[in-house]
């Protein structure tokens, strides 16, 4: 039996016999509107409660209720009130988890103790927002909340996490490092430090940068490349909106004078990676 | 038996009620009984109502709706599991 329905007795009418979980549901409907509404299958229930019901005037059954709710989340352990967006969110990175966990184990346990410790929820994150979008859904509120928390480095993280940059270019550069006879962490993590600070080899299109903002950034990331004798960088956009903006770029001509060759673009839906040549 | 409590965005200030919590001027969420206290999370951050996602034990926890802080609520449900 549950505490929270024995102290609700008198609003909840519910035969709890055979009932293995239960769904408490709290919206804020119609004040005419009943206080209850009991949806039971076999060994579940969904119990609905509007809140703005008439029958919550009542002080004391408001306060029941009030009270009732209280008590259960804050004398249960994992028991949590939750909004209903937080708990699918909740719901979602519990089983995104787990299917990175089955399909790609490796990249969060590889760079678990080669990175920064402070970048390793960031890391997590990114490879669940990086699944998120894999799966067509729009992830430009997560970047917002890494940028929101964790500033230039954490969207860079992402955004290099996004575009598979960990996969294809860290770990082979920790394995390069690895191999030298000085090799150290640190060594690795100063290297590692330049590409998530500056993303010298990248350029990712946001929504909220303008053309002109973006050419300064590849002219800039360009010169930087050559000087040491890379010549080459990509450029991705993710978005109808981003990848519009990414041929505007491409046509700009204080960029196509850079060009030695034709640049290779590979686009899959609103997904467009951009390699150009320098 | 376990019971999953789950609030829409409208019933966000009964479920503050329940706790003992309202909103301030600013939208942040607040001590009933002494509203110039701010609600904190876990990481000191004050918390507004519109980014408020819940409730757990823990003294009394409050937990922001962004992705790292759900993404740290997943740990603690798990280790509790």
């Amino acid at each position: 039996m549950s505490g929270f329905f024995d102290h609700l007795k008198s609003l909840i009418h519910i035969d709890l016999s055979g009932l293995k979980s239960a769904k408490v549901s709290l919206f804020s409907g119609n004040k005419d509107g009943s206080l209850v509404k009991i949806d039971r299958s076999d060994h579940s229930v969904h119990i609905q409660l509007n809140v703005a019901s008439s029958q919550l005037d009542d002080p004391k059954k408001r306060h029941q209720l009030l009270s009732a709710i209280h008590n259960a989340v804050l004398e249960t352990p994992n028991q949590p009130i939750l909004e209903d967006y937080a708990l699918s969110v909740v719901e979602d990175i519990t089983k995104t988890e787990q299917d990175i966990q089955n399909e790609a184990p490796q990249t969060f346990e590889y760079f678990e103790d080669k990175i920064p410790s402070a970048d390793l929820p960031i890391l997590r994150a990114a490879l669940y927002i990086r699944s998120v979008h894999q799966r067509g859904l729009q992830v430009w509120q997560m970047k917002s909340d890494i940028m929101e928390r964790y500033g230039t480095r954490g969207a860079n993280i992402a955004n290099l996490c996004s575009a598979g940059y960990f996969e294809s270019q860290l770990k082979p550069m920790y394995e390069e490092l690895a191999t030298r006879p000085n090799f150290s962490r640190q060594l690795f993590i100063d290297n590692y430090n330049v590409i998530v600070d500056s993303a010298p080899f990248a350029v990712f299109i946001g929504r909220s940068r303008s053309v002109d903002n973006l050419v300064k950034e590849v002219e800039q990331k360009l010169q930087i490349n050559k000087k040491y004798g890379i010549a080459q960088m990509n450029i991705h956009a993710i978005g109808a909106e981003n990848v519009h903006k990414l041929n505007l770029l491409l046509q700009d001509t204080r960029i196509m004078q850079y060009f030695v060759s034709e640049p290779a673009l590979t686009s899959q839906g609103a997904v467009m990676n951009v390699q150009i040549f320098f | 038996m376990k019971i999953q409590f789950t609030f829409d965005e409208s019933a966000k200030d009964f479920v503050l009620e329940a706790f003992g919590k309202i909103t301030d001027e600013e939208g942040y969420i607040v001590e009933q009984a002494n509203r110039a206290q701010r609600v904190l999370t876990r990481d000191g951050e004050q918390i507004r109502k519109a980014n408020f996602a819940g409730v757990i034990k823990g003294s009394e926890r409050y937990i922001k709706s962004d992705l790292v802080s759900l993404i740290d609520l997943c740990d603690d449900l798990h280790k509790g599991n």
